[in-house]
């Protein structure tokens, strides 16, 4: 049974949120361009705004029933959220700010301990510091912390890192990853960055225009026709995130083993540069050998031959053959096999896809420039 | 300071002393229901919201004598609410009493308007984060709006302070101008304006007067940068 069910429908200016879904344990994205709703929904869900129809319930509890009439406070839903802005009092420290939340002691405190939190989110350094004088990073660290440790039964963050830049986001998002195991909260994750999305999960709800158009995984999803629409809005540039391990630094480039790769097969050939499975990627900053990282490559990044190639200046090539193909007015998207575990989505055109005479089972090669990948560490 | 009461004759200590004991009451009679009334009028809706707004700021237009005189009509012997106090054995027109409610109703405007503005400026976002981390909303007014307009509700109450020290006209109305009883500085500085060769006491009760704005304006100026300089102080050092 699913964690968090919702299904409610809330009058805005412009259009009419109704939205129904559910969320199951670890990090579900809830994904769509600005103005579709997801911080309606969000706030809806925490109680912060006023719903006119619909159930919300969390682990079997229920929060909201127009029916039944019930509609329980904010502070009682336990539903934590990290807002955008963080959100810190700007009276109190960073340790008054951690404490704020914490359950008193009439309450039953089943939360995480004060003392864990600052060891899994590195905040001992900043205890003693008020939010004005953290960085962005640091803040948005100290807002998840004080969102854990009210001990919420679900956790909501609202873009929790769109005021980041790229760097800072990286020292943010390794924390949200160790979350949902390590204090077995499920976490909802509205974001409009695909990319930071599927950095954290490949789970998702496709939000736009105050509905829920597709729910799943990634793969199903970014062939959906409810993919396509997004396009027009300009976030629907498809991705793929593909895990795997630096067994290589030289120079600007590093070699990255694809895979959910043990160390043991790691111990294969590195000097093969054609290897399907070692992507070459130029780096703009600082990994090591051993990293476990995540590679983002656009779709659109990726292109596609047919036949005999020569030598050429792009430097990864996948020998593969073409599992599934999908047309959608004009752009065609390629979904390629390349490992037992690995699937690689590709957008040509309609048109070149009709010239290569692309279709499932045909062996193909993926190319893809050093410079198009970009890495993450996890 | 005992030397500096020393050195004045009695009626202008009793004055000194009566100043500053009904302007500190006056501040803290105020407090109370100026955070309350400025709290409502930032964040509430409700019905007769204009009217009570009105009410609140109508001394701060209206000549101070009119404000007295309305008090006298109120409060006074024969007034609506006063004849009953009589009945009871309390009276409260030309007693200290009365310079403390002259001062209250023409200074509680001030401490509204500055705590109201206070309050205005705390982040609603604030108030929610507080919420969803299971705050009530009472909890969440204590421990959130009211720290956070402190500064204001301070500077707001100095002000009252101030207005209160140097009130006249409804005083003098309502609470008349009786030595040892409600002859605050600023009436006895009128009253030996109007006595020949009273130049030089007016001087000094002058400099008196100077000297209590300047401390009360100093230690608001220290109150407000400590509450803000820890802010300030907690800016530096943002990578």
């Amino acid at each position: 049974m699913a964690f968090l069910e919702f299904d409610l429908e809330c009058d805005l200016d412009r259009f009419r949120l109704i939205a129904a879904g559910a969320i199951e344990g670890g990090i579900t994205g809830l994904f769509g361009p600005s103005g579709s709703g997801k911080t309606t929904l969000l706030h809806a869900l925490a109680g912060l705004r006023r719903v006119d129809r619909g159930t919300i319930t969390v682990g079997g509890r229920t929060l909201f029933d127009s029916a039944r009439g019930i509609d329980l406070p904010a502070e009682e839903r336990r539903v934590g959220v990290v807002f955008q802005d963080g959100r810190l009092f700007p009276h109190l420290d960073v340790t008054a700010n951690l404490r704020f939340g914490v359950p008193g002691r009439r309450a039953a405190n089943d939360g995480p301990a004060l003392e864990e939190v600052v060891k899994l989110l590195d905040l001992e350094s900043l205890l003693r510091r008020y939010p004005t004088g953290l960085s962005g990073g640091e803040r948005q660290r100290v807002a998840l912390g004080r969102a854990l440790l009210a001990a919420p039964r679900v956790l909501l963050l609202d873009e929790p890192l769109a005021s980041l830049d790229r760097a800072r986001r990286e020292t943010v998002l390794p924390y949200l990853r160790r979350l949902p195991e390590r204090f077995g909260i499920p976490l909802l994750y509205v974001t409009h960055d695909l990319a930071e999305l599927l950095t954290l999960t490949d789970r998702m709800v496709l939000l736009e225009g105050g509905s829920v158009r597709a729910h799943g995984s990634y793969r199903d999803i970014a062939m959906a026709d409810a993919w396509n629409s997004l396009g027009m809005t300009g976030i629907g540039g498809r991705v793929n995130v593909l895990p795997g391990e630096v067994i290589a630094v030289e120079g600007s480039l590093c070699r990255v083993l694809l895979g959910m790769s043990s160390r043991a097969e790691s111990a294969a050939p590195t000097s093969d540069v054609k290897s399907d499975r070692v992507l070459l990627v130029a780096v703009g900053h600082n990994v090591a050998v051993g990293d476990r990282v995540l590679a983002t490559i656009g779709a659109e990044e990726i292109a596609l031959a047919v036949g005999e190639i020569g030598e050429t200046s792009i430097q990864n090539r996948f020998q593969t053959t073409i599992e599934r193909r999908f047309d959608h007015d004009g752009a065609t998207v390629i979904e390629l096999r390349i490992s037992s575990s690995a699937r690689l989505l590709v957008e040509v055109t309609t048109a070149s896809a009709e010239r290569l005479a692309l279709g499932e089972g045909k062996s193909v090669v993926g190319l893809v420039k050093a410079s198009a990948i970009t890495l993450s560490k996890i | 300071m005992m030397s500096l009461l020393a050195f004045l004759n009695p009626s202008e200590v009793n004055a000194l002393l009566l100043s500053a004991l009904t302007s500190v009451g006056v501040a803290l009679l105020c407090l109370p229901p100026g955070i309350a009334v400025a709290w409502l009028l930032a964040r509430r809706q409700f019905f007769g919201k204009t009217l009570l707004d009105t009410a609140v700021h109508l001394p701060l237009v209206l000549p101070p004598v009119v404000v007295g005189y309305a008090l006298l009509a109120v409060l006074g012997r024969n007034g609506v609410v006063g004849s009953a106090l009589r009945t009871m054995g309390i009276e409260v027109a030309f007693t200290p009493w009365a310079v403390v409610i002259a001062g209250a109703v023409m200074a509680f405007p001030l401490l509204v308007r500055s705590a109201r503005l206070a309050f205005e400026a705390v982040d609603p976002n604030l108030e929610d984060a507080a919420r969803t981390l299971g705050k009530s909303a009472l909890a969440t007014w204590w421990r959130v709006s009211l720290p956070l307009a402190t500064p204001g509700i301070a500077a707001g109450t100095l002000l009252c302070f101030a207005r209160a020290l140097g009130e006249f006209g409804a005083t003098i109305t309502f609470a008349g101008n009786i030595e040892g009883s409600t002859r605050t500085l600023p009436l006895l500085i009128f009253t030996e304006l109007q006595s020949p060769g009273g130049e030089l006491r007016v001087g000094r009760l002058v400099a008196i007067s100077v000297v209590i704005a300047l401390v009360a304006l100093v230690l608001s100026e220290r109150g407000a940068r400590k509450l803000r300089g820890q802010q300030a102080h907690r800016s530096r050092g943002t990578s």
